[in-house]
């Protein structure tokens, strides 16, 4: 069927075409990125019409052959040297297929936001396509090698938008991020190619013949299978306790959980505002991914080994975010250490592994998703007008600003969880897993709730409430433009919270299938 | 009556390229002599003429039966693929000398004396026995020496050729040293000799009947290649030679000097070293190790554009360097896999690698400025010189889409099927810090320049097609690396 290729494959194109065509105009580069993402969205659209909820496992697989790296492998062919097949495959489950939709609405959101006035539009336009492809093949890539590579295209495609149009500091911020996240790749390489290497040694030493898989497969879904088939004692637990900690860690990074957390919030802090909404709306949702699907999909029984270590740093960053957020003077630096904080629930939520608390962590990426990329846009209208997202040299906007205000109340209502929210639906479940299996731990974590209400209703108070700064007094609330992404991303945020059941389908497909295999 | 296609066919298919850029070699030297004219330039044009014909009768011989040649002469997986290899950069040198004669005058003696380089790279790629591997070497070198030397009105151009020739010498005559060593051991230059008597039976090998001499001469034929590899502590020379020499000509040390010199160090791991049952080759790692992190981390505050692609080489020959440590007794079965990432990456390094250095010469030449401030606002000057520059510089970071990232990925993967996890690790942490100077550039290229000389950079022709060249390398390997690996697999 090719629908899922296509979807990657659309903002590629329509970058290619916006770097290699000559003399296009600024109003044409925006327009072709905008069709690439759009197109992407109404693939994925046609592939969530298209999903059969009775079906587990990956649909709309599209597996092209990509290259083969000769003789990498002799384990379970003794007769001679076996390949490695490296395929260009994809396809959708209950988990990649929200992640596609968020990523290919935001992607198409940060364009619509991006200023008119932005200069070098061949650049900037080719690189929000390559980042939105970069990260669609991340969520639906079924080969270890494609995965990785579109996830580094994500990492230098985002260090252009930092550094060439982000704002002051830039340069020290773009090169955190590059530093940062190398290391993060680092760390899942050598996680992923010793699980890869790992199941096939276990799988030849173990000569199982009802196993699908032969030899070394960098296939998804195939080292799915052998992982769930080999004995620990074919594939000892030490090295899978090793290979989970490199996981663990290549995650932290991604994440940018505590102690790894420094380069979001100065990321942010220089970002300009399609960048930051693609950078707190999906990028750092990859790390998640990638604990849910290579860690609870592959090694679960790490995951229930490191529970409470997962479960401690879940805890620790709720809590961390939030008080580093209370602290923050700054907008954009607050919301980053309040998406550290969101991002912590979800840790606790994996670590939990009961399907309450794994379906509240999908939810939350999801939620915080849209929330992040809400926050970070209207942040930046706000900015865009005042000329500045410092919160003291803000105040009594709500009467300069009525509608931008309202918006900006919402999606701080839907970030401290507000019930009929999309972050409340999310924070509930994951404490109910999180109870469920750390009680103690989970409670501490509730704490971050509150402290959110806190440090959000506070910097609210500050931005919108009290005396009007007449300097502020004469500014053009909302344009139509504007009216676009703020209420699209806010009737979604109000969508979930009020029928969660559109997206839980799918996420209970996947906890179905991710349980099945963990319990 | 005999069959002379038969007897000629051997010949003509393991040493074709070789016989054919002789040819042009003494052809373009003897006209270089007759004619007195001011422009030589179409002396390029000939010996470009020489090496397509070279490469032509490579391409028509490509998958022929391998066989040996006089017991000397071999046309294998390594031969063809290296020599394909070092055609093709002999090819891309001459485009960018052809260029940099029009804008620089350089003695018109260097289109011979390349020709005799290649020549010499050629046989020390295709031949199995180690005097001819030696002459082949030398070649090369002595070419080398007074091709580092070509500027004679500059210091800093004679300072770092005679510093080459010291050091390149104290190589040669190391490394000579440990080949006879071995010859004094098994009494035979002949490498398919030595590999067959050493495999005889269990206990032939060289190391187990002389373990302290077979070490001894490990030690000196690997710190001799190191000394032309420059590989860290033998890297010394490298940065002074690459800032002295006519950029072209550092292009074509850190390329096919070094491509040359791996497929020697090659054939002495696979056919000497690698049934010794000794685990020698962690010395070998020692090497790699010490030169990715120093060539790294020395890189990094060089502002001087040359001497940065020089301490960039010295890291990425740390990285071309891990297969060879694997050679050892139990993965010498895997030999293919890792002939084929050593052969990989080289190509990905050259393509890389050549197309950098001949940005630093345009840029360089229209600013007057080797620092790497010159590259400010290059993107205002020249989009397309950005964009290729940033092509190469991911290249050589191993960022996807680029050839670099493939062949980083493969050499990474034999390490963790050799259980060698900790080099593969160790190539890519040290890449990490690549990329500070790496972006650091692309960080300079795309910055906005305020300088009010912000004039229009337009290469030549020749220097364009170079580059695309370079560019459609450096992409299709990155792209569907398969358009190589299948050509390895089908020869292996």
């Amino acid at each position: 069927m090719g629908l899922v290729f296509w979807l990657v494959v659309a903002p590629l194109i329509a970058g290619l075409v916006i770097l290699l065509v000559p003399r296009l105009g600024a109003a044409v580069h925006r327009g072709l990125a905008f069709l690439g993402s759009a197109a992407a969205l109404v693939l994925t659209a046609v592939a969530w019409d298209q999903f059969q909820y009775n079906i587990t496992g990956f649909q709309h697989v599209t597996a092209l052959y990509w290259f083969t790296l000769p003789s990498l492998w002799h384990g379970a062919n003794p007769n001679g040297p076996g390949n490695l097949i490296i395929g260009l495959s994809f396809g959708v489950d209950g988990l990649s297929l929200p992640l596609l939709a968020l990523t290919s609405l935001i992607s198409l959101l940060a364009i619509v936001a991006a200023k008119r006035s932005v200069e070098r539009t061949r650049e900037y336009y080719f690189w929000i396509s390559l980042v939105t492809a970069g990260l669609l093949g991340v969520f639906c890539a079924l080969d270890l090698f494609t995965f990785i590579a579109a996830l580094e295209i994500t990492l230098f495609a985002m260090f252009f938008l930092i550094y060439i149009f982000g704002e002051e500091r830039r340069q020290s911020a773009a090169f955190k991020f590059l530093l940062y996240r190398g290391l993060a790749t680092v760390a899942l390489l050598v996680a992923l190619v010793g699980i890869a290497y790992g199941a096939a040694g276990a799988y030849g030493s173990q000569q199982a013949a009802t196993l699908s898989g032969t030899g070394l497969s960098f296939d998804i879904p195939t080292l799915t299978n052998v992982m769930h088939t080999v004995s620990t004692q074919a594939f000892s637990s030490h090295a899978r306790s090793w290979l989970f900690l490199f996981l663990l860690l290549a995650v932290f990074i991604e994440e940018a959980f505590v102690p790894f957390h420094t380069w979001l919030p100065t990321a942010h802090e220089s970002a300009d505002t399609p960048t930051s909404m693609m950078l707190g709306g999906v990028l750092t949702k990859t790390g998640a991914y990638i604990l849910l699907r290579f860690g609870v999909g592959l090694l679960p029984g790490e995951v229930r080994q490191y529970g409470v270590l997962i479960a401690v740093f879940g805890a620790i960053n709720i809590l961390y975010g939030a008080f580093a957020a209370w602290a923050q003077t700054d907008w954009r630096r607050l919301i980053a250490f309040g998406s550290i904080s969101h991002m912590g629930l979800v840790l606790l939520g994996i670590a939990a592994l009961n399907a309450v608390g794994l379906q509240g962590a999908m939810f939350m990426m999801v939620s915080s998703g849209l929330l992040t990329a809400l926050l970070f846009f209207l942040v930046g209208a706000i900015k865009d007008r005042t000329e500045t997202s410092r919160i003291p040299a803000l105040g009594g906007l709500s009467r300069s600003l009525p509608m931008l205000s309202g918006f900006l109340l919402v999606a701080a209502l839907g970030s401290l969880g507000l019930p009929l929210t999309s972050g409340f639906i999310s924070e509930v479940q994951a404490f109910i897993g999180g109870f469920d299996t750390y009680p103690v731990i989970s409670f501490v974590g509730v704490l971050g709730v509150i402290l959110s209400a806190v440090y959000l209703l506070y910097a609210m108070q500050k931005t919108t409430f009290g005396p009007l700064d007449p300097r502020y007094g004469e500014l053009v609330d909302a344009t139509p433009r504007e009216y676009v992404p703020a209420l699209v991303l806010t009737a979604l945020v109000l969508f979930i919270g009020i029928d969660p059941k559109v997206i839980g389908e799918l996420f209970g497909l996947s906890v179905n299938a991710l349980m099945r295999i963990g319990g | 009556m005999p069959n002379l296609d038969a007897l000629h066919q051997p010949y003509w298919s393991a040493m074709g390229p070789m016989i054919t850029l002789t040819v042009a070699a003494f052809v373009v030297m003897i006209l270089e002599f007759v004619f007195k004219s001011e422009d030589k330039r179409w002396l390029h044009g000939l010996s470009m003429l020489g090496v397509v014909a070279a490469l032509v009768v490579a391409i028509w011989h490509f998958y022929a039966k391998p066989q040996a040649v006089l017991a000397t002469v071999q046309n294998d997986i390594i031969a063809t693929m290296f020599t394909l290899l070092i055609l093709i950069t002999a090819l891309l040198v001459f485009l960018f000398t052809y260029d940099y004669a029009a804008q620089v005058k350089v003695a018109s003696e260097h289109t011979y004396l390349i020709l005799f380089a290649v020549v010499g790279a050629l046989a020390m790629v295709s031949s199995v026995d180690m005097v001819t591997l030696y002459v082949g070497l030398e070649l090369l070198s002595v070419s080398s020496y007074i091709l580092a030397a070509l500027r004679t009105k500059s210091t800093r151009s004679v300072e770092g050729g005679i510093k080459y020739l010291l050091m390149g010498s104290i190589g040669s005559a190391v490394l000579l040293y440990g080949l006879s060593f071995i010859y004094g051991l098994s009494g035979t230059t002949n490498l398919g000799e030595l590999f067959s008597k050493q495999t005889l039976t269990s206990g032939a090998s060289l190391f187990a009947q002389y373990p302290a001499v077979t070490v001894l001469a490990f030690v000196l034929i690997l710190g001799g290649l190191g000394f032309k590899l420059s590989l860290v502590p033998f890297h010394m020379w490298t940065p002074d030679t690459y800032d002295g020499a006519p950029t072209p000509i550092s292009a074509f040390l850190s390329t096919l000097s070094k491509t040359a010199v791996f497929g020697m160090l090659l054939r002495m791991m696979l056919y000497v070293f690698s049934v010794s049952g000794s685990n020698m080759f962690y010395l070998a790692s020692l090497l790699a190790v010490a030169s990715m992190l120093v060539g790294n981390l020395i890189a990094l505050p060089q502002r001087n554009m040359k001497r940065l692609l020089a301490f960039s080489s010295v890291a990425q020959a740390g990285y071309v360097l891990i297969p060879f440590t694997m050679f050892n007794e139990n993965n010498v079965v895997d030999w293919t896999s890792l002939v084929n990432s050593i052969t990989f990456y080289l190509f990905a390094y050259t393509f890389t690698t050549v197309g950098a250095f001949a940005i630093v010469h345009v840029v360089s030449h229209a600013r007057n400025s080797g620092d790497s401030d010159a590259l400010l606002g290059l993107y205002q000057r020249s989009p397309w010189l950005a964009g290729a520059l940033t092509i190469f510089l991911l290249g050589l970071a191993g960022m996807p889409l680029t050839a670099g990232f493939v062949g980083k990925f493969y050499i990474f993967a034999d390490t963790i099927h050799l259980h060698q996890a900790w080099l593969g690790v160790l190539l890519f942490l040290t890449s990490v810090v690549s990329f500070f100077y790496y972006f650091g550039w692309i960080r300079k290229i795309y910055q906005k320049s305020e300088a009010k000389d912000s004039v229009l950079i337009r290469p030549s022709g020749i220097m364009n097609t170079l580059l695309g060249l370079c560019v459609l390398g450096t992409l299709i390997l990155g792209v569907v690396p398969a358009t190589l690996l299948h050509a390895l697999a089908k020869l292996a």
